[in-house]
């Protein structure tokens, strides 16, 4: 009853909670609460698509003929836990596309979560008949991605003509 | 036999422990309707043998169980590995493209009609994980004003997730015994 006494402090708890930021104790009590409570319930499913499509707004789409173009608006970090990760996540696994470029020049730092899920993404668009193609990532990201071979699995590109020609070339070779 | 949930009690249960369950194995986790079932049937089968005891408030009783449900799967994935193989295909089987295109074109039509001003504080908020006292004080703004967003940006939100959970329901729910 406490807690829809003050809107503020409920919305502010959604927030903690959708961004992981509440203890065990205090996710427990929380998910107790709108498992019982339709209006917490659906202020929480409310949060979480207003929050994807805030996280959206980072990633800037380009659609270039059947080829997506995902770029950071913002210097991004794709690692453990981020909401940019996240973003990039989503927008690649939830949606129809399936010949996909990451630009990754505003990425600063990648970690192996950020890594495990370009493989996850790479594995999801081949199996849509597609693949992920990676966009002038910066020296670190990819020594990073050269060191864990991943250069190997996802084609690496610098210019962005080459990137999506690359796809034009595979279609043909089929 | 005495039964205390109703069946629309139990729907209405079910749609939130697939929330709860997904915040915990994840949107990809292939086995995450598998951990939603196993937590609805110890559930019925406490309510059928009249063990629930605040049936009026089952939320706590649910998120015990359910807790329970996910130590056990993780427990089970510790041993076993799991099935990585599997996981892109199900999560995108989760829903039709149309359908979260749809909801996707729902979501940014409403961000769109939101002032620069107000999109900001709900970054700030939602995004950023400030106080409301920080978003207050960085956009200069008062609490009242900040619950005229916030109270503004739930209503648009909420009737578009409303919408999203009339398909979901229908996907989510299984047959249930009478």
């Amino acid at each position: 009853v406490k807690l829809h006494d003050d809107e503020i402090r409920r919305q502010e708890l959604i927030a903690s909670y959708l961004l992981r930021r509440l203890d065990d104790a205090a996710v427990d009590e929380f998910e107790a609460h709108y498992l019982g409570c339709e209006e917490c319930f659906q202020d929480l499913g409310a949060a979480e698509l207003l929050v994807s499509g805030l996280q959206r707004r980072r990633l800037v789409c380009h659609s270039i003929g059947d080829v997506t173009l995902l770029r950071f608006a913002f210097a991004a970090d794709l690692t453990i836990g981020s909401q940019d990760l996240k973003a990039l996540s989503w927008n690649v696994l939830e949606q129809k596309d399936s010949k996909v470029i990451i630009d990754l020049s505003r990425v600063r730092r990648i970690d192996s979560t950020g890594l495990g899920e370009l493989m996850r993404m790479q594995t999801h668009l081949i199996r849509g008949r597609g693949a992920l193609k990676v966009l002038n990532p910066s020296k670190k990201v990819e020594t990073m991605l050269r060191m864990t071979r991943i250069d190997r699995v996802v084609e690496l590109y610098h210019e962005e003509q080459a990137a999506i020609q690359s796809f034009g070339a595979a279609g043909q070779a089929d | 036999l005495f039964v205390y949930l109703s069946d629309a009690e139990l729907d209405s249960l079910r749609v939130k422990l697939e929330r709860k369950v997904r915040y915990h194995v994840g949107p990809y986790c292939p086995d995450r309707e598998d951990v939603v079932q196993e937590a609805m049937t110890r559930l019925i089968r406490a309510n059928r043998a009249n063990k629930i005891q605040h049936p009026e408030n089952p939320g706590a009783f649910l998120g015990g169980i359910c807790n329970n449900v996910i130590a056990e799967y993780r427990r089970r994935l510790s041993r076993e590995g799991p099935d990585i193989e599997d996981l892109p295909e199900r999560a995108s089987a989760r829903r039709s493209c149309a359908e979260t295109l749809e909801i996707r074109d729902a979501v940014d039509q409403a961000l769109s009609q939101l002032l620069d001003r107000d999109s900001r504080i709900l970054t700030g908020m939602y995004l950023e994980g400030k106080s409301p006292q920080e978003v207050c004080a960085e956009h200069d703004i008062s609490e009242d004003y900040l619950r005229v967003v916030l109270f503004r940006a739930k209503a648009r939100f909420r009737k578009i997730f409303l919408q999203t959970m009339k398909p979901a329901a229908c996907i989510g729910h299984s047959a249930r015994e009478p």
